[in-house]
């Protein structure tokens, strides 16, 4: 459990690093409450491209049709997604 | 004119039985009959009502089939028609409708025009032309027999386009922040046409068997106002198939989109790179759920490698090819199957070679051509000695794609950009494109542009067309649009603001009604971003706003880009 614990610390900053990459905003990082959308932060094409990167470096593969704005709103919330994800 | 004449002779094997479908889009559908008639009965009714005139008409809305029968009709009665999509913000629009200038606008979607104008709604249309929205069972009969009868003699009598005239104009981004109406002919068009056509016919994986019979179905993912539309809707028109339309809305919604892209059965696949790569991110995107797409046509941006390679995985048996062209040359005029070992030994992968009817030159610094030399029938004849690789210069393109009239009312910028050239005896009409790039034997490889102009995600934009734009907004005093790169790739544009008295707590009332001293540097941003919106289509809209207080200028007093970008 403790490793599982470490390897998902692990993946949070890379998902994190990944985000700020494509948001161009080194702020997300830290303010995980942020609203990507409201925020401008995020939009249609940058969620794709989102996706891509978090396939390509991580090996998470979230269809784009199953995913709802809601569930990534935020910093925080794009986390529990993809940790519930990755756990599936 | 050839492309009318060539569209009427193929309806004519699609009118009897059952006709088949014309265009496509969400759940409206139109026949070829249906096509075919109501163009017709358009085209009798607009030139009644202006006899004689052969204006531009502007045709307002987004995907609908109604659309490509005003278009159609627009052609049929001696007009050009000018796209304008309904996701632009009014502001363009009405600057577009503005210069076009002609009282009569079709208008697929409503628009609000003041009454110098009189336009013709949707409901109008329908009723001209007898639409009947009940449609089980269709009633063929009304359409041929009675009601063709009754107008038959004044469609003889029309007076379509001719080769020589425009047959369609299309806005793009200029530099001045006005668009630019840039005209393409009816020789221009059948030019392309016919090549793709071949192209497509003659591809390994061709959709098209040996009789002329098969009814491809192509897919439209740009709107009618991106010449990237006039690929697939002439592609499909011409060879009797069907055209299907995605709209925006669907589009924009990932789970409706692989819904639709699932259902379309399609044969051809046209889009941007970008449009693909988004695609490519739902992993059913592949040959086992899109059997029946063999052709992949790319054109608005270079394809780049590593999309190639995700998609060759996905449709290894498809054919993929790579295109390029500006609107003033008619939506591509070179291109190239990509194949594996293409790809795996060019980096980039080259935009190709040129279609048979043009030739494109490399002009270096000191005014020096190297040309491709004249291909014949899409093949290099055998005794012309292929052009040695070029330096790198500016791509010119000469032939029969070169817009013929230029750029609409604007004399100068025309002179600037179009030209005779004269190659090997022969003279051409030539652009002058602005893009970088360099030859090897045949094919062409882009590398850029010389100015401010930038493709992102396929759209043609200039830099300054939108630093106009915030000119515009009450408070900005300077602006400057900087794109942002990823994976040496345009990722999004950044725009660079400084605004009068600007203080975080202390914001200029004229930006927006602010009594709020919560007003931060975000939430200016948003405005500024929504104010923006009002002037420009989205896709134009810069993704970040930094302001700047103190505006940086090199020592000449030129704004100094380089130091503007260190400030992120």
């Amino acid at each position: 459990m403790n490793e599982n614990k470490g390897t998902s610390d692990t993946q949070a900053a890379q998902i994190l690093k990944i985000l700020a990459e494509i948001c161009e905003d080194d702020s997300v990082m830290t303010d995980r409450k942020v609203d990507l959308f409201k925020e401008n932060l995020l939009d249609s094409l940058s969620v794709t491209e989102l996706l891509v990167e978090l396939d390509d470096q991580l090996g998470i593969y979230i269809s784009p049709a199953e995913i709802e704005r809601e569930q990534i709103r935020t910093p925080e919330l794009l986390l529990q997604f993809v940790e519930a994800r990755s756990k599936r | 004119m050839r492309i009318l004449e060539e569209l009427e002779r193929i309806a004519s094997h699609r009118l009897e039985g059952n006709s088949p479908v014309a265009l496509c889009y969400d759940d409206e559908e139109l026949s070829w009959l249906e096509l075919s008639s109501y163009s017709d009965r358009l085209a009798v009714f607009l030139d009644r009502t202006y006899p004689g005139d052969r204006q531009a008409i502007v045709v307002y809305g987004h995907k609908s089939p109604w659309m490509v029968v005003a278009f159609l009709a627009c052609m049929k009665s001696g007009h050009a028609y000018c796209p304008v999509d309904s996701y632009y913000p009014t502001q363009r629009v009405l600057r577009i409708v503005e210069t076009v200038a002609n009282p009569c606008v079709l208008m697929i979607e409503p628009l609000a025009l003041d009454e110098s104008y009189k336009p013709l709604s949707l409901t109008e249309i329908k009723k001209l032309v007898n639409f009947s929205s009940d449609r089980a069972p269709f009633n063929a009969a009304s359409l041929t027999k009675s009601g063709e009868s009754a107008h038959c003699s004044t469609v003889d009598r029309l007076c379509p386009l001719r080769d020589d005239e425009t047959c369609y104009m299309i806005f793009t981004s200029g530099s001045t922040g006005d668009p630019k109406g840039v005209q393409i002919s009816g020789s221009n068009l059948w030019s392309f046409t016919k090549w793709i056509s071949d192209l497509v016919r003659s591809s390994p994986h061709s959709p098209f068997t040996n009789d002329y019979q098969t009814q491809i179905r192509c897919l439209n993912q740009a709107p009618f106002s991106f010449d990237l539309s006039a690929m697939d809707l002439y592609l499909a028109l011409i060879s009797g198939g069907t055209v299907c339309s995605i709209p925006r809305h669907v589009i924009d919604d990932p789970k409706q989109l692989f819904n639709a892209l699932f259902s379309l059965n399609l044969d051809v696949w046209v889009s941007t790179p970008s449009f693909v790569d988004l695609c490519l991110t739902e992993r059913d995107f592949d040959e086992t759920h899109l059997p029946g797409l063999k052709i992949f046509l790319f054109c608005g941006e270079t394809l780049t490698n590593r999309s190639y390679d995700k998609l060759q995985q996905r449709f290894p048996h498809a054919d993929i090819y790579n295109t390029y062209g500006p609107t003033e040359t008619t939506v591509a005029v070179t291109e190239v199957l990509v194949t594996p070992e293409i790809s795996a030994t060019e980096q980039p992968l080259p935009v190709g070679k040129a279609k048979p009817g043009t030739r494109i030159c490399i002009m270096d610094g000191g005014g020096g051509l190297t040309a491709t030399p004249v291909a014949e029938g899409g093949a290099v004849a055998a005794s012309v000695a292929v052009a040695a690789a070029s330096c790198e210069g500016e791509i010119i393109i000469a032939g029969d794609s070169v817009s013929l009239a230029g750029y609409f009312k604007k004399p100068e910028q025309t002179a600037r950009a179009f030209f005779e050239l004269n190659l090997d005896g022969q003279t051409y009409h030539a652009y002058h494109t602005g893009d970088l790039g360099y030859l090897k034997g045949e094919q062409l490889y882009y590398q850029g542009r010389m100015d401010s102009q930038i493709k992102l995600h396929g759209y043609r934009i200039e830099l300054g067309d939108i630093e106009r734009n915030l000119l515009q907004l009450p408070g900005v005093e300077h602006a400057a649009v900087l794109p942002s790169y990823r994976r040496g790739q345009i990722h999004s544009l950044t725009a660079y603001v400084q605004c009068v008295q600007f203080a975080p707590d202390k914001v200029t009332p004229d930006l927006t009604s602010l009594n709020d001293p919560a007003l931060d540097e975000a939430k200016l941003a948003q405005l500024l971003r929504e104010d923006l919106a009002q002037l420009l289509p989205d896709y134009m809209l810069p993704r970040k706003v930094v302001f700047v207080s103190d505006w940086p200028m090199t020592e000449n007093g030129k704004l100094d880009r380089k130091r503007l970008e260190g400030l992120v």
